[in-house]
């Protein structure tokens, strides 16, 4: 009995450091789960293969802001900040990069918004045929409109699928403190 | 040997001497245009029946012009033949006005039925050398390559009826003359043509008084900032309709000015070149004779100001009193000219037109052609405001000729709010190789550079586009026109680039900073507040943001 007792509570610690171990503090805004993704910086970041892409944020970006993480190849970008947000804020913002895009009515759709209960999220797709990668960006919103978070992942065209699932899983994890 | 030479020269002489004075016969016998002397003795018949004496009114002399009858010729007009009788013209500052005025007189059988006063006014068109074909289809709705008006009075000088042409054909605007003149501080206007009772006075006293473009569309070329006391002011000015009848706009411009030193003009004055007629001069300027004192006419520059040494350049008018010493497309100085530009009356008012129509559902993109009556005037075309029934694309329409304007630029709105996009940009470059331009030679071409610009409304700002570098801009806009889906997305991505620096910024300030990002080296992008129009230059900032460029 004592075996089973121990054996449970060994189990059950394992499993939960497991468990609760992807779940990181970002800042003073949000609990995510960053998924075994392994935080690298953005002099590292320009050695993976997918920042050759000369659409690559880690070319573009120069202020030091934000956090890097790595999995699969593919580069994950975190930021976010406390501010005072319009209730619209991912509305306006869909559609102004519809704007942006020279979107009309009947193009394939590149923008999601989705509403959690404690958040709304704004997903985008770009892809760069001439570069072979794809970028999934998304601004998530807390209930009160005080805090954004915002995160952009670079894939190649080739990983796609599993992105995709990385992202739905990464968004549908957020916790806004 | 002597007498013989002698004699040659005296036969030489006198023959030159007859065809000199027998020139006006000989050139109506060969162009057929003889005068049938019955024709002649009925006309005058006709005009001393006619013609009144009238009691001058209101402190004003009536102008009773006067037929030359030693000078008449006669036209072929549709089987009918009439009878042209030139009368007193007086001096054209413009070099692209010619006015010439006459009697015509036509026939009912042997006897002169009707007689009226022409005035035939060219707008940079060789009047003299087709006048006799203009004569001849002066009623008609079409006259070949005729640019101007035709403004026809009653034998006694009274306006009757004014038709504008237009590369050839008969348009829906009215013309008309109206003479200015500054009676001690007063500025007092006397109109022509019937519709000359529907010219705004407010609006050109106002353009009179310096207030340029203050009231309505309104639009005065070469007006003076100040009336001299002594000069009689001609205006020449088209009245725009639209399709209700209701006037739209007004464009004056200044055909001559005629000076006296005394103030008490007598002088006499014909010959070719006329300034337009008003049924009755002005105190101190009596005859209407033609010009007034021995003084030459005083030369105006391009911003109106008497005798001032500002001048039109490949960037506008410069120099004199504008404070622009020289092209530049340094913002700083090029701002003026996006100001002086979006604060127009015609302009301001189609821009606010313009973002009331993109801002009201259902959303789509509306915007309007800039396009120039003369590339080197600064008179806009009016332009209808249209849409693509696109929420978020609009297609400007280059054209430059006189028949539909010289494209200067666009204005367009932006639903979603965003600044000015790639395809705003590069749309000044397609213009570069249009065959129209290219007809246009290298005047066309640096008129079109020097003003061509790209305005975008939106309800978080005004923005406008100038060309810094046409080679690099070229060289963008051959790289969009090759994919441009790849362009789209360059621009959105780097304005999300923006906002993972910046997770809460504004989509519009995201815009702006990817289109300066993207195509700051060829172009100048200049910002004005929501609903107002004082342009600033914008830059990007050692932050890599956007804030304002500090001017001196």
């Amino acid at each position: 009995m004592k075996i089973k007792i121990i054996f449970c509570i060994a189990f059950g610690t394992l499993f939960s450091n497991l468990a609760m171990s992807q779940e990181t503090a970002f800042k003073n805004i949000a609990v995510v789960n960053f998924d075994g993704a392994k935080r690298t910086d953005i002099t590292k970041s320009k050695n993976l293969k997918i920042a050759k892409s000369k659409y690559s944020l880690v070319n573009s970006l120069e202020s030091n802001v934000g956090e890097f993480y790595e999995k699969n190849g593919m580069l994950l970008f975190l930021n976010g900040e406390s501010a005072e947000l319009e209730n619209n804020h991912l509305e306006q913002l869909e559609k102004g990069f519809k704007e942006m895009k020279g979107w009309r009515p009947g193009d394939p759709e590149f923008t999601k918004l989705e509403t959690f209960s404690q958040y709304k999220v704004l997903v985008m797709n770009l892809e760069f045929e001439d570069q072979g990668t794809g970028k999934y960006s998304f601004f998530a919103v807390s209930k009160n409109n005080k805090k954004i978070l915002n995160g952009v992942l670079e894939y190649e065209l080739t990983d796609k699928a599993k992105a995709s699932q990385i992202i739905e899983r990464f968004i549908k994890g957020i916790k806004f403190k | 040997m002597k007498k013989r030479s002698l004699l040659l020269a005296t036969i030489v002489f006198s023959l030159a001497l007859l065809v000199f004075a027998c020139r006006r016969d000989l050139n109506n016998f060969i162009n057929d245009q003889e005068v049938p002397s019955s024709f002649l003795e009925s006309a005058k018949i006709y005009h001393g029946i006619n013609a009144k004496d009238f009691r001058p009114t209101d402190g004003t002399e009536f102008i009773k012009l006067r037929p030359l009858w030693r000078d008449s010729w006669t036209v072929k007009s549709g089987g009918n033949q009439l009878l042209i009788v030139p009368t007193i013209e007086n001096h054209v500052s413009n070099r692209d006005y010619k006015i010439r005025r006459v009697f015509i007189f036509s026939k009912n059988g042997n006897e002169v039925k009707e007689g009226k006063i022409v005035e035939f006014v060219a707008v940079r068109y060789d009047l003299d050398e087709h006048l006799n074909e203009i004569i001849s289809n002066y009623k008609q709705n079409s006259i070949k390559n005729f640019n101007g008006s035709i403004i026809t009075y009653d034998i006694n000088y009274f306006p009757e009826s004014s038709a504008v042409f237009e590369n050839g054909n008969k348009t829906n605007k009215q013309a008309g003359f109206v003479k200015a003149v500054n009676l001690r501080g007063n500025i007092r206007l006397t109109t022509s043509s019937r519709d000359g009772g529907k010219i705004s006075s407010a609006g050109l006293l106002s353009a009179l008084s310096g207030k340029r473009d203050a009231i309505g569309a309104f639009i005065c070329n070469g007006c003076p900032t100040k009336m001299e006391p002594n000069c009689l002011y001609t205006f020449s000015y088209t009245n725009y309709y639209d399709s209700k009848g209701n006037i739209t706009d007004t464009v004056c411009e200044l055909v001559s000015v005629i000076c006296t030193n005394t103030g008490s003009g007598s002088g006499s004055g014909s010959g070719s070149g006329s300034s337009g007629g008003m049924s009755a001069s002005m105190s101190g300027f009596s005859g209407g004779t033609g010009s007034y004192g021995g003084n030459p006419p005083p030369s105006y520059d391009c911003t109106g100001t008497l005798n001032g040494s500002a001048t039109m350049s490949e960037c506008g008018c410069i120099g004199g009193t504008t404070g622009i010493t020289a092209c530049s497309k340094d913002p700083c100085k090029e701002k003026v000219l996006v100001t002086q530009k979006a604060t127009r009356s015609d302009l301001k008012l189609q821009n606010a037109d313009i973002l009331a129509k993109s801002t009201t559902a259902p959303l789509k993109e509306y915007g309007a052609n800039q396009k120039l009556l003369d590339p080197t005037k600064n008179t806009y075309k009016a332009q209808t405001i249209y849409t693509d029934n696109a929420t978020s694309t609009f297609g400007p329409e280059f054209s430059w000729n006189n028949t539909d304007g010289y494209w200067v630029g666009a204005s367009h709105g932006h639903p979603g709010g965003t600044g000015p996009s790639p395809s705003d940009a590069v749309w000044l470059a397609r213009p570069l190789a249009s065959s129209e331009l290219a007809t246009a030679g290298a005047t066309g071409m640096a008129q079109y550079k020097a003003m061509a610009s790209s305005t975008t409304m939106t309800v978080n700002g005004n923005y406008v586009i100038t060309v810094k570098d046409w080679p690099a801009l070229v060289t963008l806009k051959n790289s969009f026109d090759s994919n441009p889906t790849a362009a789209r997305n360059a621009y959105v991505n780097k304005a999300n680039d923006y906002k993972a620096a910046h997770p809460s910024a504004s989509d519009h300030e995201a815009s702006v900073y990817a289109l300066m990002k993207l195509y700051g080296s060829a172009i100048n992008l200049y910002k004005a507040a929501a609903g107002t129009t004082t342009y600033t230059p914008l830059k990007l900032t050692t932050t890599d943001m956007v804030g304002d460029l500090a001017c001196p």
